[in-house]
């Protein structure tokens, strides 16, 4: 499936099938998380990052569901397919954003996801404490969710951000590498 | 000649706690002075918000003297958005006799530096980490002890308002 | 048309749902003895799930063996009952039985995953994600639209 054609299916699913909530709504609830996360553990980002990255997870393994109910797509044939399909319609219908995939490692076994507009971090300034710009992630989330929904799909990942513009990089990036496929699961041997 | 210019901005929490206070040239250094008027302000909008209900815009407190007028913007929340307008600008100190500007001002003139205030203070509000509750004298302090705001972003945002308002002026 | 049985199994292989509505004849044009009213379930054994699922496992393989990846069976015919399979990227399994004259259940079973499933079970924040012994998946809402879906299938073909 190309790239285009990701884009389509996107678009389409997100104009007739999504129910559309308030953005403030959503970036709001995110970082009163992350916030809230921050003062639980006393400024510890990197547990923090572990948290939102837990929860992400969570939500991974629902949101995966959903995903396939509304798209109705099949299984991806290869791993570029499986970018395409998480940039473009991922993406997409739940944040109604397209990641740019790129990076490619010669063995496409690992990718960037670049955001040029990320809503979960719309507003958001990271505390000025000295360490937050160097530890935190602050949309950590995301990589739980790509990790939780890929597993469901019998694709094992590993996902972090290199960077990310509340930084003060230039841009927002996630490295994605695959793993491994995941065989299915036997039944248990009858005694 | 130079118009009308912004010579100062505060503003001023639910509880007249001062949460931001800048000043711009020449009055840069005058902060004890302005400290002083925008206190005498904060009566001025005791008394407006009695009779007011509807409206955020106060339009005019008052008239300081020939240079400065005060203007005041109340939100439902109870903040506060002050600005003290120099009505000859920072050029006419030396040509004080070149004529009267004051009749050029009107209330609305100054809608626009009201609502951009207003928004850079919601822009600021969203940020998770910013937390409006460090900002508010707690119950019973005396002297209402609490911090102002040092978000760069909130402070470079009320500069740049100041800097830039003019009398029809887009912000 | 009618439904015997209904079978969900998760990715760990475990039947996270089962339903029976009438059982299945026990003879060749022998009218089954108990007439258990439509919606009763019927609580069986482990053996009919377990054996349910090798089945469809077994017969997935072989199919995807012939028919490359990309292909799966839609449902087999015995002289007795007809089971119609659908299965989705995540290896959940949906399985159903019916009597000979039914249709292509396909859409049936993509409809109770997309509608059902995904809504009142996935989608419930308070049912766990995975399902053991079907906890989350047995709840109110599922079963009910479970069994009004099942009653229009059968009153409309």
């Amino acid at each position: 499936m190309s790239t285009n054609k990701a884009s389509r299916i996107g678009e389409e699913i997100w104009k007739t099938r999504v129910d559309k909530v308030n953005a403030e709504l959503v970036t709001l609830t995110y970082g009163t998380i992350v916030a809230q996360l921050c003062q639980d553990y006393n400024s510890d980002y990197q547990e923090v990052n572990k948290q939102l990255d837990k929860m992400g997870y969570n939500i991974g393994m629902r949101l995966i569901e959903d995903f396939l109910a509304k798209s109705g797509v099949g299984r991806c044939a290869n791993f570029r397919e499986t970018a395409d399909m998480i940039a473009k319609v991922g993406f997409k219908i739940f944040l109604n954003v397209a990641p740019t995939v790129t990076n490619w490692t010669s063995d496409n076994n690992q990718f960037s996801l670049i955001f040029d507009d990320n809503p979960l971090a719309d507003f958001v300034e990271l505390p000025d404490d000295g360490r937050a710009q160097d530890e935190l992630w602050f949309s950590n989330i995301l990589c739980g969710v790509l990790r939780g929904s890929l597993e469901m799909v019998q694709v094992q990942i590993e996902a972090h951000f290199v960077s990310d513009v509340l930084r003060g990089d230039d841009t927002t990036e996630m490295r994605v590498s695959l793993v491994r496929y995941i065989e299915d699961e036997m039944p248990p041997e009858e005694e | 000649m130079a118009g009308p210019r912004i010579a100062c901005i505060g503003v001023i929490g639910k509880a007249d706690n001062p949460l931001h206070i800048s000043l711009f040239p020449p009055y840069s250094d005058a902060t004890i002075e302005f400290s002083f008027l925008l206190n005498s302000c904060l009566d001025i909008f005791e008394i407006r918000r009695k009779q007011t209900s509807i409206d955020q815009d106060l339009g005019l407190l008052q008239a300081i003297d020939e240079r400065l007028a005060a203007y005041g913007w109340l939100t439902t929340t109870g903040v506060k958005f002050l600005v003290i307008v120099d009505l000859f600008g920072e050029e006419t100190t030396s040509t004080r006799l070149a004529g009267p500007a004051v009749s050029g001002l009107r209330d609305a003139d100054l809608k626009t530096a009201f609502r951009a205030l207003q928004t850079a203070y919601i822009q600021l509000l969203q940020n998770p980490f910013y937390s409006p509750d460090l900002h508010t004298p707690a119950l019973g302090t005396v002297d209402g002890a609490c911090q102002p705001i040092s978000n760069p972003k909130f402070i470079a945002d009320v500069k740049r308002i100041g800097e830039t308002w003019a009398p029809g002026a887009t912000l | 048309m009618t439904v015997y049985s209904f079978y969900i199994f998760d990715r760990h292989a475990e039947c996270i749902y089962k339903r029976r509505w009438l059982p299945r004849p026990t003879s060749v044009g022998g009218k089954p003895q108990t007439q258990a009213g439509l919606g009763q379930t019927v609580r069986a054994g482990d053996d009919d799930a377990k054996l349910v699922f090798g089945t469809v496992f077994s017969l997935r393989n072989m199919v995807r063996k012939l028919g490359g990846e990309e292909d799966n069976f839609v449902s087999y015919t015995t002289s007795q009952y007809k089971l119609h399979y659908y299965e989705t990227p995540t290896n959940i399994k949906f399985v159903m039985l019916t009597d000979l004259k039914s249709p292509s259940m396909r859409i049936a079973l993509q409809q109770i995953y997309i509608n059902l499933f995904v809504e009142y079970v996935v989608k419930n924040p308070l049912s766990p994600v995975e399902h053991p012994g079907g906890v989350g998946v047995n709840n109110e809402l599922f079963e009910g639209s479970l069994e009004q879906f099942v009653r229009d299938q059968a009153t409309f073909r």
